[in-house]
């Protein structure tokens, strides 16, 4: 599959403001988003307010409606069991027996049953038995629940009263129902209300003849609470309104009994549209502007199932015209508007407040939503923005850089191309790493083989770098750096490869490489350093072993923390010159410190370099003068005695001449003295012939120092020869000096010759005893040293093996260091005009030198001297 | 009466000394004029040819450091010019170049014997007498 690095997206500014989303870049996707949900919300919220308040309504008409049936039917029952009791009472045997004989009713026993059966109901206020003329025959009163025969004496005329005019008409099984009141007593409203309603019925004996009525006053009371507590669950207000719109029960005690109380007051005249549609309809359910009327009528006649018949009476003014039909009570819930609205106030405020909630949720969503959406955008554009960027990289890049899946390239860029010589990126796409490679790269391997193990290590790795060697398509091989990085592209693990042709940095590399061995190499030391900083920061390898600091050691220090004789201002002193020029090269001799202290003389070259274009720097070229300056000293030294050795030779010769002269003339002197035998005359001439011939021994001596090479040597047992010529010249020259003698070995041979030997040990002792001003102790010591390794004291060249060495020591003033340079050269002197020559120790030294031997100084100022000669071991 | 026989034997033969300094030229005639020689002097190499010119010489005895013109040149023109004649070079040390030693110089020029400087009388006449021994042999 070919994977394409798509470019070419319009670029898109970036958002303005703190925010680095844009409000309003936001608000274009947060408003058709929020808008739509909002409206939504909005419908959905009034849709449930509506379904609440309707649900809500309902509810609340069902449950009024379950009310008042409840307490219609708790009415109905309450009253079924009344008349009930009014019949068993009706039907009493003590009534019908006691009627049964005569028409005289025998009451005692009636009063005793009556009386156990209004003790065992405690409903009713009077239970009676009157007889047919409207007499109360026996009366049982419920008073503060305990039932009370009332005396024979206190029983009434009820003849004209309603209920017995009206009961008495009745037939056998027919009850009188007396609308609900409140009882009188004595002509007035009993108090407390004693709400009552009376049942009436005939009552026969077994004959079958009327004898009276039996009469049960109710204590309504009790069928009210039972309205009251059946109605308990209804919101509502629960009223009982009988026919005539008069309340008998209401929440508002002060509207009952209207019809009995002088205050009038009907639940038409207050609901005067509603009483309207109540009365004309048994039960049902209505809205008004007063509120919700819930209602259901009961006629306690009609009602009841155990009797055929019913009448009421209508012996009362206000039931005259009343038929039996026409006695009913209406039961109502009434839930006013007030109630209602409330009700709904709080469904809509469920609404609301959960719609508020959701709204803000909404609000916070869609600003969240439209954040993610501005957002991902903007990811959307930096990617594309990322990706043309890339592209653009990815083409304008010198590198060529190419994609590999596995071992395959499927894509490149325009610099691969160039760089490799293909016309085309098809003719490039599908070849592989070896492809593109020399058969063998630079260490022999296989191209290919290690080309497939890179890709492999690159696939297992982060990354890897490495140099490999390239092949252009016209066969022309190149060095290359090559960075492999694997990369997931289009979900797949792909492998970039960075390809830089590193032919010139190689070159480069090699160039300074080489350049930099050369510098190592070289035996002169170089340091380049920063003309600001004055920190070092190159120093080549012969720079680093003469001062001994390592490599980074040397990048922290500067120029003048190898180099004692200077300070930094002393330093900047010197290359200040060569920065403002015209000069900017200086060459001086300095010394410069190594790690471990020791000094080391160097001559410094020392350049500014400024080339245009490149970054200013000094160039220093430190010689070591160490073994310059040996030389030189050496150099001098023996320029020195060659000078020497020719002016001495012309002395000689010039010596020679003149002893010629002086000896020859002294010779025949002394024959014509002999002539005359002036013995006087031979002896002065035999001085001046001996003095002559010491001349001539000494000229002699001088020409061979001037020549050199032409002593005849020959090995002699020196310390004989060494005792008997300090002997002798002990005792002609120090007549005053004691002289030890340190010679245990006698038998020491060195090559050597008598007179020279004898000549150098006298310039020794006769030095010492100048030293010690004529009086002291010189010792004269002998030995065989082997081993040794010194440095002359004389030629200043370094030797070493066995030697024969002859020590003579004085213990005068010692020589002090500046003299113990000069002692060997010839005609230097520090004894007093006309009494030393200076040639001593240079003929000594010279003699040394000419025997293969070296001389060694050593002296103590004070202490005195030791000069020690030493002759090759010849053993 | 030694020296009266050595007269005889070495009757007039003439040997010419050649040095810049008088003195010396004195001595050695001193020396070796009781042998029976007759001694003429010159004190550079021009003078010695000239008398070698103008009168038949049996031995020179010369100096090498001279001015006007050396021991070594006289001896080189005398080996030209008289092939026979006998020369003692004497020298009182030194060299040229500092290896050459003038006397060694001489003899490679063609010096007969050569004397070191300085020498006794016996020393001079027995060489005198050894060169002109040599030369009558030939």
């Amino acid at each position: 599959m070919m994977i394409i690095l798509k470019g070419n997206h319009t670029k898109q500014s970036a958002p303005k403001g703190s925010n680095p989303y844009g409000f309003k870049r936001i608000f274009k996707y947060f408003l058709p988003l929020f808008i739509p949900l909002a409206v939504f919300e909005f419908a959905i919220a009034f849709y449930i307010y509506y379904i609440e308040v309707t649900r809500n309504e309902e509810i609340h008409a069902a449950k009024d409606i379950f009310y008042i049936q409840q307490s219609k039917l708790s009415i109905k029952l309450e009253i079924d069991t009344i008349i009930s009791d009014l019949l068993v009472v009706s039907q009493h045997r003590e009534l019908a027996s006691a009627a049964n004989k005569s028409n005289v009713i025998e009451t005692d026993g009636l009063s005793r049953e009556l009386m156990v059966f209004s003790q065992e109901k405690g409903l009713y206020d009077q239970v009676r038995f009157i007889d047919y003329r409207g007499m109360e025959r026996v009366r049982i009163n419920y008073i503060g629940g305990k039932s009370v025969v009332v005396p024979q004496n206190e029983l009434q005329d009820k003849k004209n009263r309603y209920y017995f005019y009206d009961s008495i008409r009745l037939n056998r099984g027919e009850v009188f129902v007396s609308p609900l009141d409140l009882n009188i007593e004595n002509g007035k409203i009993e108090l407390p209300y004693k709400p009552t309603i009376r049942f009436a019925t005939p009552v026969y004996n077994s004959y079958g003849k009327k004898i009276g009525v039996v009469v049960l006053n109710y204590l309504a009371s009790r069928l009210i609470d039972n309205f009251v507590r059946s109605m308990a669950g209804s919101e509502g207000h629960s009223m009982i309104v009988n026919a005539d719109s008069y309340w008998l029960r209401s929440n508002d005690s002060e509207q009952e009994w209207g019809f009995m109380l002088n205050h009038r007051r009907k639940f038409k005249d207050k609901f005067p549209k509603v009483w309207e549609q109540i009365s004309g309809s048994g039960s049902g359910q209505l809205y008004s502007s007063d509120g919700l009327f819930t209602f259901d009528s009961i006629n306690p006649l009609e009602d009841s199932k155990n009797h055929a018949r019913r009448t009421v009476d209508a012996s009362t003014s206000d039931l005259n015209d009343k038929a039996a039909t026409g006695y009913y009570w209406k039961i109502v819930a009434w839930v006013p508007d007030k109630a209602v609205k409330s009700r709904n106030w709080m469904a809509a405020r469920k609404v609301v407040f959960a719609s508020a909630l959701l709204f803000l949720l909404t609000v916070l969503g869609s600003w969240l939503i439209a954040l993610a959406w501005t957002r991902r955008l903007e990811v959307e554009v930096k990617q594309k923005e990322s990706e043309e960027k890339y592209r653009t990289l990815f083409e304008a890049s010198n590198d060529a850089i190419m994609i590999l899946n596995k071992d395959m390239f499927i894509d490149c860029n325009q610099s691969t191309l160039q760089m490799f010589g293909f016309e085309s990126r098809d003719q490039f796409i599908g070849k592989h790493p070896g492809d593109i490679s020399p058969p063998r790269q630079e260490n022999g391997v296989d191209s290919s083989v290690v080309a497939n193990q890179r890709v492999m290590d690159a696939y297992n790795n982060e990354k890897i770098i490495f140099e490999w060697l390239h092949c252009r398509v016209d066969g022309r091989i190149f060095n290359a750096e090559v960075l492999l990085t694997p990369m997931v592209l289009g979900g797949q693990r792909v492998l970039q490869a960075i390809v830089r042709d590193i032919s010139e940095r190689k070159r480069v590399e090699n160039e300074l490489a080489r350049f930099k061995s050369t510098l190592d190499k070289a035996l002169d030391c170089v340091f380049m350093f920063d003309p600001e900083t004055l920190m070092f920061f190159y120093v080549n390898q012969g720079a680093i072993n003469q001062v001994g600091y390592g490599f980074n050691e040397l990048m922290q220090m500067r120029p003048y923390d190898i180099k004692p004789e200077y300070d930094e201002s002393m330093f900047r002193s010197v290359i200040d010159p060569l920065i403002k020029g015209p000069m900017h090269a200086i060459t001086f001799e300095t010394i410069h410190q190594h790690k471990d202290g020791r000094l080391i003389p160097v001559e410094i070259f020392l350049q500014y370099l400024a080339p245009e274009g490149e970054i200013p720097r000094f160039v220093a070229f430190a010689r070591d003068l160490t073994e310059r300056q040996k030389i030189n000293r050496q150099l001098r030294h023996a320029q020195k005695m060659e000078a020497i050795g020719q002016l001495t030779g012309g002395i000689a010769h010039d010596f020679n001449n003149m002893l010629t002269a002086i000896n020859g003339y002294t010779e025949m002197a002394n024959k014509e003295a002999a002539q005359y035998d002036n013995k006087l005359i031979i002896r002065y001439l035999d001085h001046v012939k001996k003095s002559g011939k010491r001349a001539q021994d000494l000229v002699a001596q001088m020409l061979a120092f001037s020549r050199g090479g032409e002593i005849e040597l020959k090995p002699i047992m020196v310390v004989p020869l060494i005792k008997e010529s300090v002997e002798r010249i002990a005792s002609t020259s120090l007549p005053n000096i004691n002289i030890e003698y340190h010679m245990d070995d006698v038998n020491l041979i060195a090559m050597t010759n008598q007179i020279l030997l004898h000549q150098m040990l006298m310039n020794l002792c006769v030095n010492a005893g100048d030293a010690m001003d004529g009086k002291g102790n010189i010792i004269i010591g002998c030995s065989r040293e082997c081993g040794v390794a010194q440095i002359c004291s004389s030629c200043q060249a370094s030797f070493s093996g066995d030697y024969i060495k002859i020590d003579v020591t004085d213990t005068g003033g010692g020589i002090s260091s500046a003299q113990l340079e000069r002692v060997f050269d010839p005609f230097f002197t520090t004894k007093e005009v006309g009494k030393g020559t200076g040639m001593g120790l240079s003929i000594v030294h010279g003699v040394m030198h000419d025997h293969g031997g070296h001389i060694l100084v050593k002296s103590l100022p004070g202490k005195g001297t030791t000069i020690s000669l030493l002759f090759p071991d010849v053993k | 009466m030694i020296a009266a026989d050595k007269r005889e034997k070495h009757d007039m033969k003439k040997i010419l000394v050649v040095d810049d300094e008088s003195s010396v030229r004195y001595m050695i005639k001193e020396m070796i004029e009781p042998l029976g020689f007759e001694v003429v002097e010159a004190k550079n190499g021009i003078e010695a040819i000239s008398i070698c010119n103008d009168s038949s010489v049996d031995l020179i005895i010369t100096d090498i450091v001279m001015p006007d013109k050396n021991g070594i040149d006289l001896i080189m023109a005398v080996r030209k010019q008289y092939p026979g004649l006998p020369v003692i070079a004497m020298s009182g040390g030194g060299g040229i170049a500092g290896n050459f030693d003038y006397l060694e110089i001489a003899k490679l020029v063609g010096a007969k014997n050569i004397l070191k400087k300085p020498f006794s009388s016996r020393e001079i006449c027995s060489l005198v007498e050894e060169s002109l021994d040599e030369r009558s042999k030939h």
